[in-house]
């Protein structure tokens, strides 16, 4: 730290001839003139005015060698300045530079100018809302890269943004130097409500063949064994008993099912593959604060197959800041369509793959009990068929319609009320 | 030394107390490194032998390479290879 400060108040490098190098240092000490680095050089050349004497160098305070300078024709010593440092040489230096200090002038203004604008923009505290939504609704109203920071009116902006994106609670814009933190909360919306009470009714939404049936409410209509179609009607909700008469309950059932499935898929024998030529073109452009600046004169690429890849990188600092520019490079691969013939085994594979996937997506958390499959080649074509055995449940809740409400029980009114 | 002054020296004595009012405070590191404060000046000064006034005693020091890295109105800092101090 001393010594940063010394190098800020000027440091020089002064060599000493003199006959007693102890009557030189004390005369320093007296004088408040703090020295280091002391480096004994040699003994004086005979040619000068000191005679046996000795040569030191020593660092000093350019203050200090100002001062000693006056006293060495009294004491019997000679100084001479060697080098010089620190601030006062490097101002001395650049004084004459006007070019220079104008830019650096510039460079602080420009720098101070351009820290008033947001230049990024992070948006925390989302989940459910995309941050690409939260930051066009901004853009809307006026608050984007570029923006001037002390214009925006947070809380302004706040309530404007509430009402154009509902599923937010609070938003508030933190604006730091050039970087604005845009804090949102999500709005927890209410669960769905499922009235245990309304009246509904139990339909297959599979066909099938019914294995098993538990019914918790309502009354049943099939029984196991039995052969159902898709919608058809297997647990009512219209209960009708002598003591209370025609009512409607909310049926309930869990009705497990055989169901078989059958699923086709094709693919032509011949596919087209790309092949790479080796020819790639590049296309450069700079992105400042949203604005796309290309960096190439033509844009047109004359391949009639290519693959395009475009790669942004945002630039930073050292320290890990990110600045408002981000370098998009687009990368042009040029492919030629060659078409080649694949083996059965593997087109079959990849059908079954598909086909594997589509009844597991169909069946789901059900059970597979047996698959078949076929597989054909004709026409040039590959064609996989799946036949797949499946243990499932396939009860479904409906609501009821009109006419088979009880009239006794519910008034049309009622009615709509429900549905 | 004053009667006043031998008699703090008395007491500091007495009391065990390390520091003697205006006695110059000497930090040796190993041998390589003094740092003297509230010295008196240098009387002598070469690479084999550095004598520095203390005020009431004169503190020599011996060795080899020996060199006065900083020096201010207080303090001093001498370092190289120190074989011996003495006092007279």
């Amino acid at each position: 730290m001393q010594r940063a400060l010394s190098l800020l108040r000027g440091v020089v490098r002064v060599e000493i001839i003199c006959r007693h190098p102890e009557r030189f240092l004390n005369l320093c000490a007296s004088n408040d003139v703090e020295l280091w680095g002391l480096e004994r050089v040699g003994d004086a050349p005979d040619a000068g005015e000191i005679r046996g004497g000795v040569v030191l160098r020593v660092y000093m305070r350019a203050s200090g060698f100002l001062r000693m300078r006056p006293l060495s024709g009294e004491h019997g010593f000679e100084i001479r300045r060697v080098t010089r440092r620190g601030a006062p040489v490097l101002i001395r230096k650049l004084r004459r530079r006007y070019i220079l200090i104008a830019g650096l002038v510039m460079c602080v203004f420009i720098t101070r100018a351009l820290s008033l604008f947001v230049w990024d923009i992070r948006v925390l505290g989302n989940e459910r809302v995309p941050a690409a939504r939260i930051l066009e609704s901004l853009k809307t109203l006026g608050f984007s890269y570029g923006s001037f920071g002390p214009a925006i009116k947070s809380e302004q902006l706040a309530n404007e943004l509430i009402l154009e994106i509902p599923e937010l609670s609070w938003f508030a814009v933190n604006i730091s130097g050039s970087r604005a933190d845009v804090l949102v909360r999500e709005r927890v919306l209410p669960p769905e409500i499922v009235y245990g009470d309304t009246p509904s009714m139990v339909v297959a939404k599979k066909s099938g063949v019914i294995l098993k049936l538990s019914v918790l409410e309502g009354a049943a209509l099939v029984k196991p064994g039995d052969t159902v179609e898709k919608g058809e009607l297997l647990v009512t909700g219209i209960l009708d008993s002598r003591g209370s008469g025609r009512r409607a309950v909310h049926a309930l059932a869990e009705i497990e099912a055989r169901t078989w499935y059958e699923f086709s898929a094709k693919m032509p024998s011949a596919s087209v593959v790309k092949r790479y030529t080796g020819e790639k073109k590049r296309r450069r452009a700079i992105i400042i604060a949203g604005k796309k600046i290309n960096l190439y004169f033509s844009s047109g690429i004359l391949w009639s197959s290519y693959d395009k890849i475009t790669e942004t990188r945002r630039l930073t600092l050292p320290g890990g800041g990110l600045l408002p520019v981000s370098l998009v490079t687009d990368s042009f691969l040029r492919y030629e369509p060659v078409s080649t013939r694949q083996s059965l085994e593997r087109a079959e594979a990849t059908l079954k793959s598909g086909l594997t996937k589509r009844l597991r997506d169909a069946v789901g958390d059900g059970e597979i009990i047996a698959v078949v499959w076929d597989t054909r080649e004709e026409n040039g074509a590959v064609t996989v068929t799946l036949r797949a055995e499946c243990r499932e449940q396939i009860a479904e809740a409906r609501g009821f319609t009109e006419a088979e409400l009880p009239k006794s029980e519910l008034s049309k009114s009622e009615f709509s009320k429900i549905h | 030394m004053s009667r006043i002054g031998r008699a703090a020296e008395r007491v500091a004595e007495r009391f065990d107390i390390p520091a003697f009012p205006g006695a110059p405070r000497l930090t040796l590191l190993g041998s390589r490194r003094l740092h003297i404060e509230r010295h008196r000046g240098i009387l002598e000064y070469g690479t084999d032998f550095i004598s520095v006034n203390c005020g009431r005693s004169v503190l020599g020091i011996f060795g080899a390479s020996l060199e006065l890295r900083s020096m201010s109105a207080e303090e001093l800092l001498i370092t190289g290879d120190i074989s011996r101090l003495e006092f007279s």
